[in-house]
């Protein structure tokens, strides 16, 4: 089996890499022909007021991180409380006001925010070949908005936080919760329109600026699952924006629709809010799908399998996403008959889902494929994505929801598709495109183990809330019955290593930005025209604009897939 | 009128949109009062999307405008459309039966 | 004339930042359907459920404000079309006629609305501050009130930054200081003062019309 390996790599382990040599001979090209992104601009305003995507990418990837160990903090005292039956660490109010900041920040700041505004404004124009979004300064914007909600987020946790779930369910937000609702509720909706914004501008870049030759069916499946999740964020947020605008004004004024004390029905307030948040699951989703298929093609040295069905797949997602809301409200007082419909379009979504993880699969058949660190969370992700789709469908049987609804259930359900599937892509992809994005290489043996430990500690910490949910364990409690305590030890264990692992790439990847190998422009011999320029690229991405003259995910010659036989490197290298 | 002379050659066919738009605008305002049960609701929405649909189509330029435009100015409706189909389908099943 | 720079650096032609700009605008209104959406689903819902209270409340609007309105703001609609096409002829003069008359008439639509509130307030029509309503079911007929305020209230800041954007382009125009006739910028805002219109002609006859031959 050959292997691609970093410079880095082939020291360690032996040098069985063929592909060290290409590499070696690109490296540092075109890097004395035009100054890095990074160096084009010195200090601090050069950075806060910059309307190159690549910065504004590293912007958000920081502000992003902080949000992130904000959101594990509350994560990692609500697991400590649940290590015991009794509620002795937090009071039962301290504890609602736990989950509902670690749902808040990881939900709106974290995931949502999390691939498309860094990974995917860095690479979109760079895929399509162009010197920056179509709208530069909307994209400074859409960063500076994000603070600015961050801002208010904060506000809240200082002030003494807020209890009602990341949902917001009215009547309690609007009449009896005591937290800071209407400060957190601003937050969000400012953060909506640096949402709408960054969608907005990528449908227009991807419309109007792709690179000659580049048509419709040659865009990477990584920038068609941006675009798919744009469109979400476009059509899916503003309702959002309004029920959280309804939420604020009536529980400022003490009048308005969803009191049922004062004429009006709760359940209107559900549908506002799953119209939106069901889609966003798939905001928290459908990137991460594109980084998996960039990284298991390169790593398999495969064409995908299926770029058509792919390519649809991800766009009936997108759409057939809005059809199912219904799905969180069985129990909510909704008419059945809605339900059942409801329940039988759940089913109908998980079908573009299963064609993915089919395709993926079929992709890897045949291939070559390399273990490396991307690779690794790659085939994380297939795996969990797979578990918590699965368990989608469970609790999309109307019946069967009846019984595991607000429990332990729905929790793993979802960390399973959000955590063990969107934030192992998300690694995955920094892994993919460090070099790209830093000119440095990681350490690739310390970088396998963080996924691998990942992969672990994530099924120790979520699979044994599966059980806890089926035998009856509701979420949102901070105390519980004593014969639930092991499983509780269990996921609080397993969230220590969780923890250790999303320390170890945070570790090492500052390491590398001054103690790693400087990165050839395409360290992995893969395919897309990010490798085509420098690494890091230069300020306007391509020193002329790129002309696209091959398929997508061209590693071999059409139906020949390259089975054994990599030793002809030429099968997979960029044309020059 | 000054106005008149700096747009020399500009009205058409604007003009006659919004004579249209006015006309409509009086129609809709008079048959309010004209007792239709539930089809004043019909005919007031009627008029009004009729007047929308002069206003996208001339003063939008939509009827110029190549597909692309015509996909993202539909879009929104559609999905408007799909909110409140699956809203109202929990509201009006309400009542049907056990429920 | 084409002094000022009208094409950005991350485009490769006009045409393509015309293309670029018009499109970034559609879907921007499309967003703002689906945000006035939200609030018209509310709309819908407790008209089906209360009608009685719904028509009721409906009836005491002040329907010849909301008629001369709309006639108004229909008009600013003809005004902001032809400094669009005056924009396409480079004719400078024409264009800051056209759009000087349509932050006017837009200023005028938030004079009558401003009075139109005033009137309400004094008919104790405010929802939460101010509201006694001795027809049928006054619980409902506060709901229509509030969504009232509400549909209208969002109409306004809009109208409000599409008043200011029409000025401040207004101002680009007179000093050349715009590419007006390359870059789509008249265009688009054309399209955003088009939208608030088009916002407006379907919350006419949803707040004013309903209930008045009962
Ligand atoms: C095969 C596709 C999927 C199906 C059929 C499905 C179905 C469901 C259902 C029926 C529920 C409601 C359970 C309840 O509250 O009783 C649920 C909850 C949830 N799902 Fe999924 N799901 C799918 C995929 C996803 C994905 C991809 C994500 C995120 C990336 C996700 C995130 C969530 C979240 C966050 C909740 C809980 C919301 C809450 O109540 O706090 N799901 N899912
Ligand atoms: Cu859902």
């Amino acid at each position: 089996m050959n292997t691609i390996v970093d410079a880095q790599g082939s020291g360690s382990s032996g040098g069985s890499g063929s592909h060290s040599l290409p590499r070696q001979a690109e490296r540092g090209v075109g890097r004395e022909e035009a100054t890095s992104y990074l160096t084009a601009g010195h200090g601090v305003k050069s950075w806060l007021f910059t309307t190159d995507h690549k910065r504004i990418a590293i912007l958000y990837a920081l502000t992003i991180t902080v949000f992130f160990f904000i959101g594990g903090a509350a994560a990692t005292l609500i697991r400590m409380e649940l290590f015991t039956p009794a509620g002795d660490l937090v009071s039962a109010e301290g504890y609602n006001k736990l989950f509902t900041l670690h749902g808040v920040i990881m939900v709106w700041f974290f995931l949502v925010p999390a691939i498309p505004a860094t990974l995917g404004n860095f690479l979109l124009p760079l895929m399509l070949g162009a010197r920056d979004l179509a709208f530069p300064r909307l994209n400074l914007m859409s960063w500076w908005l994000i603070v600015i909600a961050g801002a208010f987020v904060l506000y809240v946790l200082v002030m003494g936080g807020v209890d009602t779930g990341w949902t917001f369910y009215a009547p309690y937000s609007t009449t009896y919760s005591n937290g800071y609702v209407v400060a957190a509720a601003a937050g969000i909706f400012v953060s909506g329109f640096s949402t709408i914004a960054t969608g907005l501008n990528f449908i227009v870049t991807t419309h109007t600026m792709r690179a000659p030759g580049m048509h419709w069916f040659r865009v990477p499946l990584f920038v068609w699952s941006i675009y798919a999740t744009a469109l979400i964020m476009l059509l899916a947020t503003p309702v959002l924006a309004m029920a959280l605008l309804l939420i604020m004004i009536e529980r400022l004024l003490g009048v308005g629709i969803f009191d049922p004390a004062l004429g009006g029905d709760p359940v209107l307030f559900e549908h506002l809010f799953w119209f939106y948040s069901h889609p966003a699951v798939y905001i928290m989703i459908l990137p991460g799908m594109g980084v998996v298929t960039e990284i298991v093609t390169c790593f398999a040295r495969r064409r995908i399998f299926g770029y058509q069905f792919m390519v649809y797949a991800l766009l009936s997602i997108a759409v057939v996403g809005f059809f199912v809301w219904g799905h969180h409200m069985f129990v909510a007082g909704q008419s059945m008959y809605a339900g059942l419909v409801f329940s039988f379009l759940s089913y109908v979504i998980a079908v573009p889902s299963a064609i993915k993880v089919f395709n993926w699969t079929a992709t890897l058949y045949r291939g070559s494929i390399v273990l490396d660190a991307p690779m690794l969370y790659a085939l994380g992700f297939i795996g969990l994505f797979t578990m918590g789709g699965l368990t989608g469908l469970f609790v999309a049987s109307l019946p069967i929801d009846v019984h595991v609804h607000d429990t332990y259930f729905v929790v793993a359900h979802f960390h399973y598709v959000m955590v063990g599937g969107m934030v192992s892509a998300f690694f995955g992809g920094l892994h993919f495109w460090w070099p790209k994005i830093t000119g440095r290489l990681y350490p690739e043996a310390w970088a396998r183990f963080a996924a691998l430990l990942m992969f672990f500690g994530f099924n120790m910490t979520f699979f044994p809330q599966f059980i806890l949910g089926w035998m009856g364990m509701p979420r949102r409690y901070h105390e519980y019955p004593s014969e639930f305590q092991v499983y509780h030890v269990l996921s609080s264990a397993g969230a220590v290593v969780l923890g250790a692992a999303y320390l170890l790439p945070l570790g090492y990847f500052l390491w590398s930005l001054r103690y790693g190998q400087p990165a050839s422009d395409n360290p992995w011999d893969a395919k897309g025209l990010e490798w085509r320029t420098a690494s890091p690229p230069p300020k306007h991405n391509f020193p002329s604009t790129p002309r696209v003259d091959e398929e997508a995910y061209d590693y071999h010659p059409p139906r020949r897939p390259p089975g054994g036989h990599l030793d002809h490197p030429s099968d997979g290298r960029p044309a020059s | 009128m000054r106005a008149i002379g700096a747009f020399h050659g500009l009205w058409w066919p604007g003009i006659l949109v919004w004579v249209t738009l006015m006309a409509l605008l009086g129609l809709t305002w008079g048959l309010a009062y004209v007792p239709m049960g539930v089809f004043n609701t019909v005919v007031s929405m009627g008029i009004g999307t009729l007047k929308a649909l002069l206003v996208a189509l001339f003063f939008m330029h939509l009827k110029e405008s190549g597909p692309v435009l015509r996909l993202a100015a539909c879009a929104g409706l559609v999905w408007l459309a799909v909110l409140f189909a699956f809203t109202f389908a929990d509201y009006l099943s309400r009542g049907w039966g056990p429920g | 004339m084409s002094d000022p720079q009208a094409l950005a650096e991350q485009f490769d032609d006009l045409g393509q930042q015309r293309h670029a700009a018009e499109l970034g605008m559609w879907i921007f209104l499309a967003t703002e359907a689906l945000f006035f959406g939200g609030l018209l689903l509310g709309y819908a819902v407790y008209r089906h459920l209360y009608p009685e209270a719904w028509f009721a409340a409906a009836r005491e609007t002040e329907i010849l404000i909301g008629t001369a309105n709309t006639a108004i703001l229909l008009t600013s609609s003809l005004t902001m079309w032809l400094a669009v096409r005056a924009g396409e002829e480079g004719r400078r003069d024409a264009v800051t006629l056209a759009l000087g008359l349509t932050a006017t008439l837009g200023a005028f639509f938030l004079g009558l609305k401003a009075y139109e509130y005033y009137l309400d307030w004094d008919n104790s029509l405010v929802p939460g501050l101010r509201f006694a309503f001795e027809k049928a079911d006054p619980e409902h007929a506060e709901i229509f009130y509030y969504l009232y305020f509400f549909l209208t209230g969002v109409h306004a800041v809009h109208l409000t930054v599409a008043i200011t954007a029409v000025l401040v382009v207004l101002f680009l125009v007179r000093t050349g200081r715009l590419a007006y006739q390359q870059s789509a910028t008249l265009t688009v805002l054309g399209l955003y003062w088009h939208l608030v219109d088009v916002v407006w002609i379907f919350l006419y006859p949803l707040i004013y019309l309903p209930g008045r031959s009962q």
